[in-house]
Parts: structure tokens; sequence; C-alpha cells
């Protein structure tokens, strides 16, 4: 018997190691500071508890800078915050697709297609994290062409399904032109910079890091979601949240929309500060984060519960938005306006102002 | 005798030609990181920023750039961190890859019309490559640790079932009658016959199937997969560190070549008779 | 305890393409308990397919098989087989590949251990007990499949060509083992060749089966295998030659 029982005693020691790694991987990796009320801008909730299920991008504006400061932690101290980052929108609304998260920020391009059909999710848009201004912009590889028009018949790239896109065939349309009439080519952001080295491309529209990278490579900017927005068509990174949560969670909600005010109080006033938690969470420096927010507006909680954003003309620009993906094949069909202007509830922010 | 003697010199020689091979590939990959034949820059890191990446990547460092701050590795954890919490999906995926291709591939191979049957399902997921339906996992599974594991081991499975398939065939028609002869029960004849004598090739399955897990590993982490060295692969390259990017790729590939180097060492012990009978 | 084997109206034949193949033709034998039985015959005559029939391992076409007066319905432990190609396992050593028998009928550890001991020093083996089968001989590791067979304590031992791949002395060696373990065990023996010499040297009786379809053309007494004459001066006896002459003219009219 002498050979099973090495056999059996090799694979008990097999799974004595595994026994001995996998609990230790599965729980105390990581680095865990506690939350502490006291850091709470103001009175902590000590009343929730439960877990809070969010899913965040490397974008920089109040969300990350929430995250870095441990806000939402410190200010619900009996909660559990989960922190799930997603490369893109699109990952977002899937994950809102899959039940596993219950706050998301995703572009309006993605949120549209989150109120539309076929994936008619029952979400709620509860915040602007930001407007998009110069933070997305066309650039164009010096004397290629110096306006939208003359890029007819060139290859533009950017990523199929964002809010950039969404900008790009505003600005074809706006100048009255058939995006048929122009080669886009859809790529993710990191492998815009490769292609415009090796003369794929001649023109982007995209955001940081790839658009300082293209200017420095000899890019101009010609365009940027700053001129659609003054067109009337403002693209947007939107607060997402499940309907649910919404009726359950009014207490978080009121927690988290403070957090991200004072995230953009901070962003607004002491931009230093805030730069740094955009460094540290997006990785850049805290020069390029200060010049990122000027490429996007800030909005307060007071401002954006107005009817001239979530109480009433988000509902419009989504619309448009639907409208426009429609015509691009991002949708199935548009929903009736009031999917879209119920699709928006302005009593989150309102509760934080 | 003589083969032993030879190995012994060849074992010194071999590690110095290892060596000196390594050194030349880094003396080219720096020579082509220098010229930067491809740009911008950041896209070729040369050897040293790739430690650099490694290094700050399992340590405390400053965040830089202005800020003075002091961060934990990547995302708040180690280089080492993330790569032990890819190990755990990648041990879950196997395992269960195991636990259901074993059985599987003993049934399939011991009961012709089950094998005919299901056959075709297997091929046809071995086949599928891993980003085709992790979209389909999340939606099922959700983004946490099971659309994860469950794309794993959906990678794992099949290699694991058609070589088990493949060792219940090859066992010698005698070795089952000798057992028979000697009295064995149906149940005998596969604990102490068709189990142990397919042992070498479900080791072997397991082997490719630790190579698909690998590769499928960095697709498993796309969407949520912080910690996870292919998650942290693949946020680098969105985020332009492709200096990270390379020495995760580094990790990946040295810790593949190890875990391969495990099994042929636990093949060694377990199956001591594989090529001898 | 040893049993007879009676075979009556053996027939079988096999599917191909074109139709049924005729194998055995018509076959009645009755082989005496403690007999050890020599079947000659050339290569694909069958004789492998009617061992195969006896252990259970094959279904014939019509006709009946008992063992010991009962009817063989599929492998028995009555029935014994060592095969041309050694079946040992490469995973047990070589004393648990014989203790394999007493195993599987649930025999305690420490009993089927001595039984395997006690087999094992039967057939010379005791020094390669905890060695594993591939590191044998060709010729030992016959020896041991003789030894796991006969731990299985069955009432018959058939064996198909067992010393084919051995050289010539090993051969000759087992073959003198196999003649002192018949006499010590007074097993029923039937014993497959292609080998006249082996054939007329071991059995006590020797059949002869013609080429296809399989038929028994000669069956003879023969006194060699209970004399206790060295191994040299029984083959060269006139009577071995006489006896070998005839069977050989009984394969090769």
């Amino acid at each position: 018997m002498k050979t099973s029982r090495t056999l059996s005693r090799r694979i008990g020691g097999l799974a004595a190691v595994a026994a001995v790694v996998l609990p230790l991987s599965a729980c105390s990796l990581g680095e865990d500071t506690e939350a502490a009320a006291s850091d709470c801008p103001w009175t902590a909730d000590e009343s929730v508890t439960g877990t809070v299920r969010i899913g965040y991008q490397k974008i920089p504006n109040g969300d990350v800078v929430v995250k870095d400061q441990k806000i939402l932690e410190n200010c619900l101290p009996k909660a559990t915050i989960e922190w799930n980052n997603f490369a893109s929108g699109g990952d977002v609304v899937q994950a809102f697709g899959a039940g596993s998260i219950d706050i998301g920020l995703a572009g309006s391009s993605p949120s549209t297609k989150a109120l539309s059909a076929p994936l008619d999710l029952p979400v709620k848009v509860i915040w602007i994290h930001d407007v998009i201004g110069e933070a997305e912009s066309l650039v164009v590889r010096d004397g290629v062409a110096t306006d939208i028009t003359g890029l007819k018949g060139k290859t533009i790239a950017t990523p199929f399904g964002s809010t950039a896109h969404y900008s790009l065939l505003q600005a074809i349309t706006d100048a009255g032109e058939d995006p048929a009439d122009y080669k886009l080519i859809n790529s993710e952001p990191e492998q815009i910079a490769p292609a415009w080295a090796n003369g794929d491309i001649d023109a982007a529209w995209i955001w940081d890091p790839t658009l300082s990278e293209l200017e420095k490579q000899g890019g101009t900017v010609i365009l940027s979601s700053k001129d659609t927005a003054e067109a009337g068509k403002p693209t947007y990174d939107l607060g997402l949240a499940s309907d649910t949560f919404i009726e359950e969670n009014p207490k978080v909600l009121e927690a988290w929309a403070k957090a991200q005010d004072y995230a953009v109080d901070q962003i607004l006033g002491d931009p230093d500060k805030a730069a740094e938690s955009v460094a540290v969470e997006v990785g850049v420096s805290t020069d390029e984060a200060k010049a990122q927010f000027a490429g996007l507006t800030y909005l307060r909680a007071s401002e954006q519960a107005t009817d001239a954003w979530l109480g009433e003309k988000l509902g419009a620009d989504l619309l448009a938005t639907a409208q426009f993906l429609l015509a691009q094949d991002g949708i199935t069909a548009v929903a009736p306006a009031a999917t879209y202007s119920d699709g928006v509830d302005a009593d989150v922010a309102a509760s934080a102002g | 005798m003589s083969s032993s003697h030879l190995e012994a010199v060849r074992g010194p020689r071999r590690w110095l030609g290892l060596l000196a091979s390594l050194v030349v590939l880094l003396a080219v990959w720096s020579v082509v990181a220098a010229a930067d034949l491809v740009e911008p820059h950041y896209l070729t890191p040369s050897p040293l920023e790739v430690w650099d990446a490694f290094v700050r990547a399992n340590s405390h460092h400053a965040v830089g750039g202005g800020v003075d701050r002091v961060v934990r590795g990547e995302e708040n954890y180690y280089l080492w961190e993330h790569l032990v919490v890819s190990l755990r999906r990648i041990g879950l995926g196997l395992g269960l890859g195991v636990v259901v291709g074993v059985p599987l591939g003993l049934l399939m191979g011991t009961v012709r019309w089950v094998g005919d049957l299901a056959g075709p399902y297997v091929d046809f997921l071995r086949s599928l490559p891993p980003l085709a339906y992790i979209g389909f996992l999340v939606a099922w599974f959700g983004i946490y640790d099971a659309s994860k594991v469950w794309l794993l081991f959906l990678a794992a499975f099949p290699p694991i079932t058609l070589a088990t398939i493949n060792g219940v065939r090859g066992v010698r028609q005698d070795q089952l009658n000798a057992a028979r002869s000697l009295g064995a029960s149906g149940l005998q004849l596969q604990t102490q016959v068709i189990i142990p004598a397919t042992l070498p090739d479900i080791l072997s399955g397991l082997r490719v199937a630790v190579g698909f897990a690998w590769t499928t590993v960095v697709a498993a982490e796309l969407v949520n997969g912080l910690p996870g060295i292919g998650g942290l692969a693949y946020l680098s390259g969105t985020q332009n560190k492709i200096a990270l990017s390379v020495a995760c790729i580094l990790v990946i590939g040295l810790t593949a070549i190890a875990l391969d180097a495990v099994i042929r060492t636990i093949e060694k012990l377990v199956v001591p008779w594989r090529g001898k009978a | 305890m040893s049993k007879g084997i009676d075979v009556a109206g053996l027939e079988h034949s096999f599917r191909a393409r074109g139709g049924a193949v005729p194998a055995l033709d018509r076959i009645d034998l009755a082989i005496e308990p403690g007999e050890l039985v020599t079947l000659a015959g050339p290569s694909g005559c069958g004789k492998t397919t009617f061992l195969r029939m006896i252990a259970g391992f094959v279904a014939p076409s019509s006709g009946t098989i008992t063992v010991g007066g009962t009817t063989v319905r599929g492998p028995g432990v009555d029935r014994g087989v060592v095969f041309q190609q050694p079946t040992l396992y490469p995973w047990l050593d070589v004393r648990r590949n014989v203790a394999l028998g007493p195993k599987l009928r649930g025999v305690g550890k420490a009993e089927r251990r001595a039984t395997a001991d006690r087999y094992l020093s039967l057939v010379g083996l005791s020094d390669a007990a905890d060695r594993r089968p591939y590191e044998l001989s060709g010729g030992m590791q016959q020896r041991a499949q003789i030894a796991r067979v006969l731990a299985g304590d069955p009432e018959v031992v058939l064996m198909d060509e067992p010393y084919g791949a051995l050289d010539a002395l090993t051969r000759e060696r087992l073959q003198n083992e196999l003649l002192t373990l018949w006499r010590e065990t007074g097993k029923t023996i039937l014993f497959i060749t292609h080998s006249v010499d082996e054939a007329v040297f071991l059995g006590s009786r020797v059949l002869v089966m013609s080429p296809r379809p399989g038929r028994i053309v000669l069956d003879e007494k023969v006194p060699f295998s209970s004399r206790s004459l060295a191994p040299d001066e029984i083959r060269a006896l006139p009577e071995f030659a006489e006896t070998a002459a005839r069977v050989r003219a009984a394969i090769a009219p």
C-alpha cells in the first residue's frame, strides 16, 4: 500500500497548500484603511448599514475625489462601500444590466443606450458629474485640414458608442456634411496614439491622455465638445443609479450626493487639493489634472437640480441623443420623450443642495 | 548511467546558454527601445523602465507628478497581490474544470453514446475565443468573481475532458479483461484500472488547461478585473503605462512557465510510469 | 480444486464486410480437471479467439462452454488468464499487482499481502516485490503475471502464448517453472502456443487447430510433462521427436 499512501499524501499536501493560499488571497490582500466618522465634512450617518456597489471610471471629476478622500466611507461609517473600476461607460451599463452595481458613472451616450431599447434598463440619471467641454476634442494632423469639411474622405478614429463619437457625428452633421463621406474608425483610446504615429489615421476625436499625446506629436485641435455643446448638442458624464436602489436607499443617495457636491466644491474652490486626488486615482500629474479640470464643466448640486439641467433640459438632451443614436444604429428604437424625462431624477441632487 | 553523466555536464551548460540568450535579448530590447522605432516613445519602454514599473508596483512609492502622497503598489495592491488574486481565480476555474471535466471525460469515454452526443459540444466550446462570450457571462453571473471563474472554467474543462476521453479510449482492452478475470466489478474497473490508467492523460490535459487559463485570464479581467494581474495589464495599457503593462505580461509569462514546471514535477511524482509502460 | 472445461458445438464467425467470416467450426472438447492441455496451430487459426471465449471475453455465435459444470457467460474468477503481452498495472508495484485479485474480492490488507508474497516466492520474484512492472525484464513480467493469476486462485488457468515474445533461454526456464507450478498446484491449464516444441514438451495432452475455420484436427495424450526427466533428456527422447513430427504434420498437412 506504500505507493497509494504516498500518492494520497502528496495530493493531500497539494490540497493543504491550496487551503492556505486561497483564503489568504481571498480576503487579506490590499490595504484596509479604517473609515473615520470624524473625517466626514458634515455629520456622519451611522444608521446606514449594508453594501453600496459603485462603478467608477478614471475620469478627472468629483467621483474620483470622493473615492480617494474616502468621503463616502467616512460619512457612512457603518456601510461597506465597494468601488469597481470600469474602462468604459459601456462596461458600466453592462454591469447595471447584470445587476452587479447600484451606482455608476457613464457618458451621456451609453446612458441613453441604457434607457432605450433593447436594453431598457431600470436606471435613472441622478447626477451630472461634468459637462464635457474641451476635454474631448478633434485633433487633426498638421496640414491635413483646418475644419471638419476639409476632413472629408480622411480617416478619423474615435471609440464608437462614446460621447466623443456622438460629438464627432454631431459636428459633421452640423457642418451640413454626411458622415458616410468620412472614413470613421472604431478604436480604443490607447490604440489611437500608435495608429497616429504609424500614419494610419488623419484625425481623432478623443480625450486625455491620448488627446495631449497627439498634440505633442504635432496635432492641432480644430473642434471640441464645447463647440458641439454650444451648438445645442451637449455631452455629459452622468451618475446613474438603479431604480430599486433609489427607492430603498434615500439616505445613502443623500450622503452620496453631498459627497459629490463637496468634491465639486473642492474642484472649483481648492483645485490643488482636488488635483492631488485626481493625480492619485487617474495616474496623471497634478498639473495635468488641473489642466484637465479646464476641459470639463462642474455643477454644484443646487445648480444642477434646476430646470436648466437635471430638472428639465437633460431629459431633452437624452432624447436628442437617442434620436441621433437611432440614426447611427446605436439603439433599436427611440423611447417616448417621457422615458427620457422620467429617466432623470433631480431629487437626489436637490436633497444635497 | 552515461546519460545521467551527460546530463550533469549538460545541466550547467544549458543554464549558461539560457543566461547568455537572456543577456542578448535584453541588449537587443534596450537598443530597440532606445531607437524609438515605434512612436510615441512610451510604447517601447526599455528593460530598465519595465524594471522600475515592476519595483514601483511591488512597493509603497510616491505618486510623483507633483503629489507628495505615497501609495501602495498599483491600485492599492502590490503586483504580487494582483498575481495571487488571478492565481486564485485560475485555481478555482481549473479546480472546477477538473471536478467537472474528469468525470465527464470518464463518462464520455466509457459510454460511447454519451461521448458521441456530447463530443461535438465540448469541441465547439474549446474552439470559442473567450472574448467572444465574456459579455454573456457578465450578464448572467455579474461583474464579480463568478463570471471570471466561469470563463476560466469554460476555458479549462474542454481540454481536460478531451484528454480524459483520449485516455479512457487508450486503455488496453486486455488490461480491462485481466481485471475482469480477477473479479473486478464495473465500479472497481473504473477506480482500479480506468482512472489510474487515464491519469497521465488527465495530467496532460491539465497542463493544456493551465495554458488556456493563462491566455484567458486577461479577457476574464477586462471588466472589473482589479485586483488581478490581467486586469492591471489591461488598465495600465488604457492609461498608456506600457512599462507597467509589459511588467505584468512578463510576470504572467514567468508564472505560467513556473506553474507548468510544477505540474511536470507532479507528473513525475504521480505517474512515474509515463512513457515507460 | 480444479475443474474441467466442456465445449460443445462451438461455432463462431466474425462479421465483416461482405458477410460473416467463419472463424471456429464445430468444436467439441472435454478437458479433464488437472490436465495441462496445449493447443498449437498456425497464427490466425482462431486459437486465441477460442481461449477468449472460454475466458468469457467473447461470446460464441453458437454452442456452449461450461467450466466445472457452470456455463460461461462472461469473465469470472474461476478462470485466470495469462496474456501474451503482460497486463501488469504500472501504477502498482509488483506485490500489489499480484495482490489485486484478493483485493478485488475484499480480502484484508495483511492477508492479501501474505498471499502475494507467497506466490511471488513461488515464481522466484520475492526480490522484485517492491519494484514497478516496467522495471522488470520481459520474463520477470510474465512470472509476475502468472503469480497474479495464481493469487486469484482460479480453477482453470488460460495461457495465451505467454512465452511467445521471450528469448529462447528465458522461455525454456519459464517452461520448466510452469511444469513445477502445475505439479504443485494441480490446476487445469489450457496453454496456447505456436511452437510445436513447446506444445509437446509442456502438454499432458496436445491439441492442434487447423487454419480458418478453426477445427481440432489432432488430440493426443502426451507423456513427457509428467516424467521426472531433465528437459534436455526429454527433448532427446526419440518419442519426443516422433510426437513433434505428428503435431507438425497436423499443423501443416
